[in-house]
């Protein structure tokens, strides 16, 4: 009955030329008015549901903290000081910018005005001692009054104010304290962030809207080029990179999809040996993918990062059809007029393509159950793609079959095959096939025994040569701290002397490079006591100053304001711990800390390892963000999606298989290749170590949907005609296989190596199917006694 | 009443020959792109019981435009001022000073008394009186005030003191918002003198220890 139905939908789009005209020329107009719409979405994190607790988190976590808004510009030039006012000032013009920091005090922001506000609290010791022993004793104050006279005889502009304000010279000390807040060596002479050798600066932006709105991004990033035009200039931090990253999206989607254009053109320009059939091959196919991409992006939204290997895996994929199409259509062209070699071609290959591509969009679909965003809009895409791919072969290359008419003498289905069916036939290709069951085996004992590492480290997100990493490796060379800092939450119960004392600890080692956080305010028992001694010390020093100031021969009176302000500040408490804003998760309160680390964390291992001692500083009940932690997470998400998926995908298959295959014996036949191939795929992976990760997982499902093809063509064809040889099945088989194993290898040549990573295990997956169905299926049918063979 | 006539008719006369003066003066120093003097500087101040003097030599380029005051005593120092900044490093402390200036008021007083820009003083000051000393050259005196009361909230007078031959500036006097007077005697003028760019820059030093006043 499905035959019947079948043979019949494709017997109508075959005799109604011009519906089928105007419906192909409605979709590709639909497609091109959304084109313009199509993006792909750089951000990870929106990889996984909002409901997610990690998500969450860090949402709350970017409310609060603006360090993913803020891109670090370093500027080098010579006297790089003496641009900085302008060019400063050109930035802070930019409409797209928030603030502009570039001095020290600007970068120190709270914790410059805290020190400010209550200075005796926050200069060490050594500090404290030289003040006291200036306002103390009568012979240093008496060396700062006679200072401070020579300041008025010599500064004709603002001696006046400024030994009024500090007849003691005391600025000179507090000051220090600000000027070693920052953990990298300044070039003292400017107020500006300038490294020691007064060459490299460095200038910190903050952005209006987050990184992952990629529109602003971009606007911003433009905006910034133009802004800092010829000077000599380095962009860090989360815009650089997502821009960087957009970039190379973009750049690897072109790449990808035009080289898998160019491959798989060239292959069947040698296979067939002729342009007008390799542009038949390909045309349909083109048309799906031109479709799929704009339509899928108005479905599903912005479309993720695995997207990028969708229209090379499309094109791959989907000259499956157009090729078993072809081949059958040749062969019946070979005996029969053009009009019933079509109807012929519809009534052979209908039936298979069908099966193959239901099984492979099983493979895909399944993908929709998961609770990963990225693998569920991979798999819908793809399952879209691949219907609309099949869509397009039985619509489009009929008619354009009936434009470019191949001749009788084109068709040359046999020449391949019958090197694979004389070589299943020998010792050779029995031997062959043996060692590709062992083989298969092992593949399964070692994935079993060994396991595979699922790796969601933040190096499958971008090459190690990528310009923004290397940019990032420099500013941690010369600054020495990381720009992705790990966030803290401390609970707010925990003492903030003992999270000091936990900060500290960690930082002597070497796990954090530089700290920010409500603890850096936090004054200990020993600084209180140390400021009550300053005090002490230091009582009646107003009355001692003014008494050396008449004997300098100056008129006091006039200074003591100034002195008596002094005096005020020095009195002052630092704020109050709990002045500090918490950070609230549910009905938990915590201290956040900003925890920059000297390199960044690329590895989960490294990750793991700083909570860990974070854990053991600060103790168990802490929470903590990073990026790596939204890996970490997608990694837990994708863990609990594949067992599911490949399972569903797996049962899918066989249902769809034993439909249409007609029995399970002959639907476990046609699974075998995409079994065998994958036992061997995986067997390479754990025998290799090999990790899996979010990109290359997801070829698993796809190996068993895509590896089901050729088996269903062998079984197809064996029920068919009850003939063992491959014949001109064979032949379509080697042609889809290799067609995909370009498309997988053009994906290969990405550089995100997480799409990178699609494109090698892709290429391993599909060889090792294509071997299995072309020796192990051949040997296995002829060797299983006549009964036990697939027959109509 | 005749003889508050006459005076009122020599001040007027004397305000006209210390505007065609300061014409001269700017007609004379048309040429001049730099200038060197030494100095003594004088302040007297409520804050001190005696006036605080220093001494040491000015430069003055046009472009770009700064004043460079090397201070001989009380100790050796160099003060720096630009449009924009006005800085103040004692090298044997190794310490810098340096003030953000909002307004370019001091720089535009110091440097119009120095250049071809003089007869523009007018501009933001009025002349109240001019005098002629006789000696060894005629020398005319000008006393300025503020035309606006933001200026008068910086400056409260201005006096020049010039020759009527070679149009230099021989006394700069200012009277400052808090009531102190600064006074520079200037002498051994050089016009349109080498100056190298040295002489305008603050040593580069790592250890510099820097405060800036915004």
């Amino acid at each position: 009955m499905i035959d019947r139905w079948l043979h019949e939908l494709l017997r109508q789009t075959t005799r109604h030329p011009k519906p089928m005209w105007a419906g192909l020329i409605v979709v590709t107009l639909i497609a091109t008015l959304l084109w313009p719409r199509f993006s792909i979405e750089p951000d990870v994190s929106q990889l996984l549901p909002e409901s997610n607790d990690v998500v969450r988190l860090s949402r709350l976590v970017e409310k609060r903290v603006d360090n993913p808004r803020q891109l670090m510009v370093i500027v080098e030039a010579d006297d790089v000081a003496s641009q900085l006012p302008d060019l400063v000032e050109r930035l802070r013009s930019c409409p797209h910018l928030m603030a502009v920091e570039a001095t020290r005090e600007e970068f120190i922001g709270e914790q410059a005005a805290q020190m400010r506000e209550a200075p005796l609290y926050h200069v060490p010791q050594s500090t404290r001692d030289a003040l006291s022993q200036r306002m103390r004793e009568p012979a240093a104050r008496r060396g700062a009054i006679a200072d401070a006279k020579r300041h008025l005889a010599d500064n004709p502009l603002t001696g006046r104010d400024v030994i009024l304000a500090d007849p003691l010279g005391l600025r000179w000390l507090t000051e220090a304290s600000v000027r070693d807040a920052l953990p990298f060596r300044l070039d003292t002479q400017t107020p500006y962030v300038v490294l020691e050798g007064g060459r490299r600066a460095l200038l910190r932006v903050t952005g209006r809207e987050p990184p992952s709105d990629f529109t602003y991004t971009r606007s911003l990033i433009d905006d910034l080029e133009q802004r800092l035009g010829s000077v000599q200039h380095q962009l860090v931090g989360t815009y650089a990179t997502t821009y960087a990253h957009a970039q190379r999206i973009n750049s690897d989607l072109k790449r990808s999809t035009l080289l898998t254009v160019v491959l798989v053109g060239l292959f069947l320009l040698v296979a067939m040996r002729r342009v007008g059939i390799a542009i038949l091959v390909l045309l349909p196919i083109a048309l799906a993918v031109y479709w799929t991409l704009p339509l899928a992006g108005a479905v599903l939204g912005p479309l993720t990062l695995l997207t990028i290997g969708a229209a090379a895996i499309l094109v791959g994929l989907g000259v499956d059809f157009t090729i078993h199409y072809l081949v059958s259509y040749l062969g019946h062209r070979r005996r029969s007029p053009h009009a019933q070699a079509l109807e012929q071609t519809s009534t052979t290959v209908g039936r298979p393509l069908v099966a193959s591509m239901l099984t492979t969009v099983a493979a895909f679909s399944v993908l929709a159950f998961a609770h990963f965003s990225g693998l569920r809009v991979f798999g819908l895409l793809l399952a879209a793609g691949l219907f609309l791919a099949l869509a397009s072969t039985l619509v489009s290359l009929p008619l354009l079959l009936r434009w470019h008419q191949p001749r009788a003498s084109d068709a040359n289905p046999e020449a391949e095959p019958s090197l694979f069916d004389r070589f299943a036939a020998t010792v050779f290709g029995r031997g062959a096939a043996v060692l590709l069951l062992v083989a298969s085996v092992m593949g399964a004992v070692f994935t079993a025994t060994r396991g595979i590492d699922f790796s969601s480290d933040l190096r499958y997100l971008r090459p190690s040569e990528d310009a923004v990493a290397d940019a990032e490796r420099h500013f941690e060379r010369q600054f020495g701290f990381s720009l992705s800092p790990a966030v803290l939450l401390v609970p707010q119960t925990k003492p903030l002397s003992e999270v000091k004392a936990a900060v500290e600890q960690l930082e002597e080692d070497g796990w954090i490079a530089w700290s920010t956080g409500p603890h850096l305010n936090h004054s200990s028992t020993a600084t209180n006591e140390a400021v009550a001694q300053f005090h002490h010390e230091t009582r009646g020093w107003i009355a001692a100053t003014l008494d050396d100031l008449d004997a300098a021969g100056l008129n006091a009176e006039p200074f003591r304001p100034g002195l008596e302000a002094i005096a005020d500040k020095f009195a002052r408490a630092p704020a109050s711990s709990s002045d500090e804003p918490s950070f609230d998760v549910g009905d938990e309160r915590y201290t956040l800390l900003l925890c920059h680390p000297p390199h960044e964390w690329l590895t989960q291992r490294d990750w793991q390892q700083f909570i860990a001692a974070a854990k053991t500083a600060l103790g168990d009940d802490i929470r903590a963000y990073h990026t790596l932690t939204i890996l970490d997470e997608i990694h837990a998400v994708i863990g609990a999606d594949m067992k599911r998926m490949v399972l569903i995908a797996a049962a899918l298959i066989a249902v769809v298989l034993i439909m249409l295959c007609g029995g399970p014996g002959a639907a476990a036949l046609a699974l075998l290749p995409a079994v065998g191939g994958l036992s061997i795929t995986l067997g390479v992976m754990a025998g290799f170590q090999i990790p899996l990760n979010m990109g290359n997982c997801i070829c698993i499902p796809f190996l068993l949907g895509m590896g089901v093809d050729g088996g269903v063509h062998v079984v197809h064809r064996v029920r068919a005609t009850g003939d063992l040889r491959l014949g001109s099945c064979g032949v379509a088989i080697w042609r889809t296989s290799a067609t995909s194993m370009l498309a997988f290898l053009a994906l290969a040549s990405a550089d995100t190596p997480v799409v990178a990573s699609i494109g090698q295990l892709g290429a391993i997956g599909v060889a090792a199917s294509f071997l299995c169905c072309m020796i192990l299926l051949p040997v296995l049918l002829g060797a299983l006694p006549e009964r036990y063979r697939p027959c109509s | 009443m005749f003889v508050n006539l006459l005076l009122l008719l020599t001040a007027t006369l004397n305000v006209g020959a210390a505007r065609a003066d300061l014409v001269r003066a700017a007609n004379a120093r048309k040429n001049m792109t730099t200038m060197s003097a030494s100095y003594v500087q004088q302040r007297t101040t409520l804050l001190s019981k005696k006036p605080l003097k220093a001494t040491g030599t000015l430069h003055y380029r046009n472009e770009p435009t700064t004043v460079a005051l090397h201070v001989d005593q009380p100790r050796r120092s160099l003060i720096r001022l630009t449009p924009k900044l006005y800085e103040v490093y004692r090298p044997k402390k190794n310490t810098l000073e340096r003030f953000e200036l909002k307004t370019d008021t001091w720089t535009t007083l110091l440097t119009r008394s120095m250049s071809a820009q003089i007869q523009k003083l007018e501009k933001h000051f009025t002349i109240v009186s001019s005098s002629l000393s006789e000696g060894p050259e005629v020398r005319r005196t000008i006393v300025m005030r503020p035309r606006d009361k933001k200026l008068k909230t910086k400056v409260k007078e201005l006096s020049l003191v010039i020759d009527t031959k070679r149009y230099l500036v021989h006394r700069l006097s200012f009277t400052d918002h808090s009531g102190d007077q600064v006074t520079f005697e200037l002498r051994d003028h050089k016009l349109n003198p080498k100056l190298a760019d040295a002489l305008f820059t603050i040593p580069k030093n790592d250890k510099t220890r820097v405060i800036t006043h915004k």
